[in-house]
């Protein structure tokens, strides 16, 4: 595999140089198929998947090129084809989070007004509405591969708008960030800082140049920016993408052993416990943890790295479209910070991370309002994370300004949203929901003499909690005898 | 296979997953508050049941699992 990578900055290098010529052989991914058998795919028969799948948005769209895109479905190798095949064709891809309720789905929808919508016809819970409302623009993901291999170009602008991923807005919309491919690719070639650490520790552990191997194991979500961005990164390395499902982690982990995992909080959690319980035989040869959408319990890390685990953290947002700071410090003191990368600049304003550089977003997609408010005119993306910056130049968070929850799995969670959904229970005379160690709680009052609709409030979050996807649930309910305390303003305390 | 059957491999892979006691669980259990699982383990909680029963739970399926009944009406009539 070797120490270096090849480091390019546009797909279409990318596919033609490190997947078509220079790790053509490797196994460029590997994902369970329908048999229940794993399947390994090289990055020359990917790459030649992706002229496919360029091919067949060409012929599908009458040209492929500016058109935009949805795609729709679980982690699978053909979303990964798909997303490589769409920034090859130049369009606009829209990859969405098929967890969210229709109402939310059909927001983002009418929204972007995509040109076709590419899904995998799985039995969600909107699929009747989706098929009513859209039918006439699905087309079978499975299918994206099956056309002549196009000829392929280089990109006639890296800085135009590539791609649309929907974030939560702090009053529940969500919002549209547009980035392009000049985004991933340079912060793909920045992220070098972590991928020496990586190698710094393989020659630790006695890997030489022609034994090193890394696979990286993912089932985070490939809407989601962190996997997102490793698909793209990995192949810069010649290092193979683990594509495993959340709903199946240890048995996919099992058949796909991998020296590196991408996690989120809880799966961190999870893990550690793993190792606590001496069950390393449930992880493989897992030495690498990738962390990144949320804050982290630095007791937890600390303890994976004296237990040999190689802590690596990114910190970004959708909106700084994978670069941010990156952590592969595994000191008491910084084992939690973060350091900038070559492509950024940061600095402080009012306690609040504003962060500058190439990778960040175009803006909020037809919210100039939006965008306004986060990217300032001299283009400053203002992060709504609270920060101080230590003497050696290490960021550390120290709380969030904006009103959002960002829980242990590291999904967004407007509090609002769920407070409206809580507060149409008769018997709640007004709530304020919180996170409680990476989870969601709510703390209610029901006016006065309220205990005995303490029960009717119980029984109506457990009804509320069916409607919700399992991330949004309220996990507990804690009743105070006085009303909620407000601010000057009128505004619920939240802290 | 019945709803004591049932339970009962629910009681084990919550042991297995989360290093759940047994005595700690009942029907009524609610699995994000009494049990305290996280969606992770939920997810992890539904694979092992996947492979114990043999079965592909749908995704739409999830939302109505809140409580350990939930999982046992819903496993009742897959396998029951």
């Amino acid at each position: 595999m070797g120490f270096e990578g090849h480091l390019v900055d546009t797909v279409y290098r990318l596919i033609t140089e490190n997947m078509e010529d220079i790790y053509a052989d490797r196994p460029g991914l590997r994902y369970r198929g329908a048999d229940g058998k794993i399947v390994t795919v090289t990055f020359g028969d990917y790459a030649k998947d992706i002229r496919r799948c360029v091919g067949y948005l060409n012929e599908k769209l009458g040209g492929a090129q500016r058109r935009k895109v949805c795609i729709l479905g679980q982690n699978s190798y053909w979303y990964a084809v798909a997303i490589l095949g769409l920034l090859a064709a130049d369009s606009i891809q829209i990859p969405l989070n098929q967890h969210k309720r229709w109402e939310e789905l059909s927001y983002e929808l009418d929204l972007v007004k995509p040109d076709v919508i590419l899904w995998d016809g799985d039995n969600y819970p909107w699929r009747d509405q989706l098929l009513k409302e859209w039918g006439d623009r699905l087309l079978p993901l499975e299918e994206c591969t099956r056309a002549d291999p196009a000829e392929l170009h280089e990109t006639a602008n890296p800085y135009a708008l590539s791609m649309i991923m929907f974030t939560s807005g702090t009053t529940g919309r969500s919002k549209g960030v547009m980035l392009n491919q000049w985004s991933i690719m340079i912060t793909g070639r920045d992220s070098i800082c972590s991928w020496r650490a990586a190698v710094a520790r393989a020659k630790e552990m006695g890997y030489t140049e022609e034994t090193f191997r890394l696979s990286h194991f993912s089932t985070l979500p490939l809407f989601h920016i962190a996997a997102y961005a490793n698909l793209l990164h990995w192949p810069l390395y010649g290092a193979a993408t683990n594509l495993g499902d959340a709903r199946s982690f240890y048995r996919d982990l099992a058949d796909m052993p991998s020296e590196s995992v991408a996690v989120v909080p809880s799966i961190a959690e999870m893990l550690h416990r793993d190792i606590l319980r001496d069950r390393r035989d449930k992880i493989g040869p897992l030495w690498i943890l990738m962390c990144s959408s949320a804050s982290f319990s630095r007791e937890t890390l600390l303890d994976l790295s004296r237990r040999g685990i190689l802590i690596i953290q990114n910190y970004g947002m959708t909106e700084t479209g994978s670069g941010g700071l990156v952590n592969e410090a595994q000191d008491e003191k910084h084992i939690a910070a973060g350091h900038t990368i070559p492509c950024m600049e940061y600095k402080l304003e009012n306690g609040e991370l504003c962060l500058k550089g190439e990778c960040l977003m175009l803006g909020y997609y037809q919210n100039p309002e939006g965008t306004a408010e986060v990217l300032d005119a001299d283009g400053w993306l203002h992060t709504g994370d609270l920060a101080r910056i230590d003497e050696r130049g290490f960021v550390l968070l120290t709380g969030r300004k904006k009103n959002v929850i960002i829980l242990g799995s590291g999904e967004n969670v407007s509090p609002e949203e769920l407070e409206a959904l809580l507060n149409q229970c008769e018997a709640v005379t007004e709530s304020l929901v919180r996170e409680e160690n990476g989870k969601i709680g709510a703390l209610v009052y029901c006016g006065e003499g309220g205990q005995t609709k303490e029960a009717d409030v119980q029984a109506y979050v457990t009804e509320m909690n069916r409607t919700l996807p399992l991330y949004k649930r309220i996990s507990s309910v804690h009743f105070s005898a006085e009303p909620l305390p407000r601010n000057a303003a009128g505004k619920l305390q939240r802290t | 296979m019945n709803r004591t059957e049932i339970m009962a491999q629910i009681v084990g892979i919550l042991e297995d997953v989360a290093e759940i006691s047994p005595d700690e669980v009942n029907e009524d259990s609610v699995l994000m508050d009494d049990l305290d699982l996280s969606s992770m383990e939920i997810l992890t909680i539904v694979a092992d049941l996947e492979e114990t029963f043999g079965i592909r739970i749908p995704e739409k399926e999830l939302r109505s699992f809140v409580t350990i009944n939930d999982l046992i009406d819903y496993l009742s009539t897959r396998v029951g």
